[in-house]
């Protein structure tokens, strides 16, 4: 530990920390467009420095003790040492940061009032902050002649690209700032490595190989970092819109444990505020007919995954260890990378689409509809589920079984469209009919949740009875990688919990060396599950995952009915329709197959 | 020669891969997507790190070379001797942009080749032209045309 000066106050700083984590450890206030906080946790700063002083705004003043004059320089790169002095705002900074702030919006569309993400943007609320009112680098429209106008155009829009070809995520270079947190996310975090900077000066970009089609595990955690709207999820708020003005369809809302503890966020609340009541009310008033709740089928999941994995221990007919199959990315990321190891993972579908495939099966029989005239919507705090909703095994003759998925921010986006005053909302409840979930369920919002809701389950299948200490404290937490030990009668199941899919690499590449240390894998692929997910509201920093985790583990410790196997609508679906877990009639429309992923646009040359 | 000959003559390291890319890129013309994949492969990299390699270099190229490949210098001292007049002309006489590659004709606008004095300095499909003027630059083209 060292102590440097940051305007005039002492602070005890690590050497190994850049002034401006310092800096943002503290909340003193300095503008950054390409660094951000998910880094710090996940992955060691380069020393090439890739993603690292782009933007040019978290301009520092600094010096040494020999030093008489200041010198500025970026702080994310720089690095304490003995004596050091910093100077974090003054006259000077402001003026230099707002000129490269400047710089950053000529390269920018400058097409605000029709983007996606107008009054949503980082660097739009930045040039509100800095002050930006004329844009000194772009040429004004009369001081150019018609043909030059048309010239510059074309130079921007020739260098356009725009990729809208996948389900999840719509890429616009033209508003692209090349900050290329996208690229630092998807390389170090997620090891996935789907962009790349590619083409030099005015041409750059950041790009997939060949401008192809992005084909990736489409978790979107791109689209969490992306200051500006270069990468969003793909919108289907006017497919829904189109639904709810549509007189024949009956919209059917499912809304997904971990967007409850988030979406406040979108409305200025303080993080981990809990709101099931008031999105309810929000929803029914955006023209919702029924409310259901996606806990109700995370604890179907986890009565069909418990089963799955005792006959897998017992009957040994699919390889242990067994994988989670509960995120979409995750799968992915295995039938594309690891096709090897496809049948590890749990057949069961993700609670999304077994709500889907419920409310268009059983809920449509009992309420004698035709499954077209149901319009089934997820909100889902995750901009994969879009496409794990598009995948070709959903896909029913005449019907999808899960039409359209929102994520938290379109939801909050949707709201604010329809003039919803959210804190005013009255409070709602689910629709009985599929809406009571357990806190078992509810936990699935968070890495390490749907372990603990399948050890629960698990251990009351195997002994008959429930366990003592519902709490499996060991698996929780926000750490990358969480092993542990449970005792189930005679049985010991070897635990593994995992979040990002870095992580998830890892352990895959021991597997292949054959090193299995584990009976049971949970992987989510956003950093903290879905709490991180990448449709949350932006920005998601650790400390806001945090906050999140907490609220959903407050629900685990409030709720009556903790336990997935005891919740009285699960007991009667399975009586009324799928007679038990495991049986034919659950396996059609609980289970799912994967298949080795096959690349579209890569293989095309 | 095929791709797997090339790489094989290459050790799958770091520090290999610009020369392996510079073998191809020689051998082919151009390093086409399935040869970038190729390459991704045998050094275990990401193929849009690969993209990003090839699209910074001037040498490397990520499509076949155009039928006619025009350069012209446009550092500054060939400039302040008027390449860009020479640039203009060739926009001109064959209705193309520069920097925006057709099929046929590629005119691109390149870096100091340390011919100064012998400037401007046009480049054909390799051949070198010296103190251009725009007068001359239909005259040269004409043979290639």
């Amino acid at each position: 530990m060292l102590e440097i000066t940051i305007d005039k106050k002492k602070y005890q700083a690590d050497p190994n920390q850049s002034v401006l984590d310092l800096l943002r450890a503290n909340s003193i206030d300095v503008p950054y467009l390409c660094d951000h906080e998910n880094y710090a946790d996940f992955c060691q700063k380069d020393s090439s420095g890739t993603g690292m002083s782009v933007c040019r705004l978290c301009l520092v003043k600094h010096r040494n003790q020999s030093e008489k004059k200041f010198t500025i320089s970026t702080s994310c790169n720089l690095y304490p040492c003995p004596g050091l002095e910093v100077i974090s705002q003054d006259q000077e900074l402001a003026r230099l940061r707002k000129i490269n702030l400047e710089l950053l919006f000529a390269d920018h569309a400058g097409l605000c009032a029709f983007c996606y993400k107008n009054m949503d943007c980082e660097l739009q609320s930045l040039a509100f902050k800095y002050d930006i009112d004329e844009f000194k680098f772009v040429p004004a429209a009369y001081e150019v002649t018609a043909d030059e106008e048309l010239e510059l155009l074309y130079e921007k829009m020739s260098r356009r690209v725009i990729d809208i070809k996948n389900s999840s995520i719509a890429r616009d270079s033209l508003k692209c700032i090349k900050c290329r947190r996208c690229e630092m996310v998807c390389r170090n975090i997620q090891t996935v490595d789907s962009y790349s900077k590619s083409h030099k000066a005015i041409r750059s970009n950041v790009s997939t190989e060949y401008l192809t089609p992005l084909e990736c595990t489409y978790c979107g955690q791109c689209s969490s970092v992306c200051p500006t709207a270069a990468i969003v999820e793909k919108s289907n708020i006017a497919d829904f819109q189109n639904a709810v003005n549509d007189p024949n369809k009956k919209v059917i809302v499912q809304t997904a444990p971990s967007v409850r503890v988030s979406l406040g966020e979108e409305f200025s609340m303080l993080p981990g505020t809990i709101v099931t009541k008031k999105m309810i009310q929000g929803l029914r008033q955006c023209g919702a007919d029924l409310i259901f709740d996606t806990n109700l089928s995370a604890d179907l999941t986890i009565m069909e995954e418990a089963t799955e994995l005792i006959e897998r221990i017992n009957k040994k007919n699919k390889p242990l260890p067994m994988f989670t199959s509960c995120c979409p990315a995750w799968v992915l990321f295995v039938e594309q990378h690891y096709p090897e190891f496809i049948r590890h993972i749990s057949s069961c579908r993700s609670p999304q689409m077994m709500m889907g495939s419920l409310i268009k099966s059983y809920y449509a029989q009992k309420i004698e509809l035709d499954p077209k005239d149901i319009f089934s919507v997820s909100i889902m705090p995750c901009v994969c589920k879009k496409y794990e909703a598009a995948r070709g095994e959903f896909q029913k003759p005449n019907y999808r079984e899960v039409d359209c998925s929102l994520t938290t921010r379109e939801l909050g986006k949707l709201m604010r469209l329809k003039k919803i005053r959210f804190s005013e909302l009255e409070d709602s409840k689910f629709d009985p009919a599929l809406g009571m979930g357990t806190s078992a369920g509810a936990m699935f919002g968070s890495s390490g949740g749907v372990t603990e809701a399948a050890l629960r389950t698990a251990y009351y299948f195997i002994t008959g009875d429930n366990p003592e200490n519902l709490a499996f404290e060991q698996v929780r937490g926000l750490s990358g990688l969480r092993n542990s030990k449970v005792k189930i009668a005679d049985l010991e199941l070897r635990v593994k919990v995992v979040h990002g899919l870095g992580h998830a690499r890892a352990i895959l590449e021991q597997l292949k060396k054959g090193q299995c240390d584990f009976d049971f894998l949970e992987v989510m692929a956003c950093p903290g599950g879905c709490i991180g997910g990448g449709g949350q509201p932006i920005p998601t920093s650790p400390k806001i995952r945090q906050a999140r985790a907490k609220a959903i583990y407050s629900q685990d410790d409030t709720m009556k009915l903790r336990l997935s196997h005891e919740n009285p609508l699960i007991k009667k679906i399975y009586k009324e329709f799928l007679t038990q877990p495991g049986s034919r009639k659950a396996e059609k429309y609980l289970h799912t197959h994967y298949y080795p992923y096959h690349y579209r646009h890569k293989s095309k040359d | 020669m095929t791709i797997q000959k090339i790489l094989l003559g290459f050790e799958p390291r770091p520090e290999n891969l610009l020369s392996a890319l510079h073998a191809i890129n020689q051998q082919f013309g151009y390093i086409s997507k399935a040869n970038c994949y190729h390459v991704a492969e045998y050094f275990e990299m990401a193929p849009p790190k690969i993209y990003g390699i090839i699209t910074g270099s001037e040498v490397l190229r990520d499509k076949p070379a155009a039928d006619l490949e025009i350069q012209v210098c446009d550092s500054s001292f060939c400039k302040s001797k008027g390449s860009d007049q020479i640039v203009k002309e060739v926009e001109n006489l064959l209705s193309i942009k520069a920097n925006y590659p057709t099929s046929k004709f590629n005119l691109k606008t390149i870096s100091c080749l340390g011919k100064c004095q012998e400037g401007p300095i046009m480049v054909v499909n390799g051949v070198i032209y010296e103190k251009v003027n725009p007068a001359m630059v239909d005259d040269i083209l004409k043979n290639y045309l």
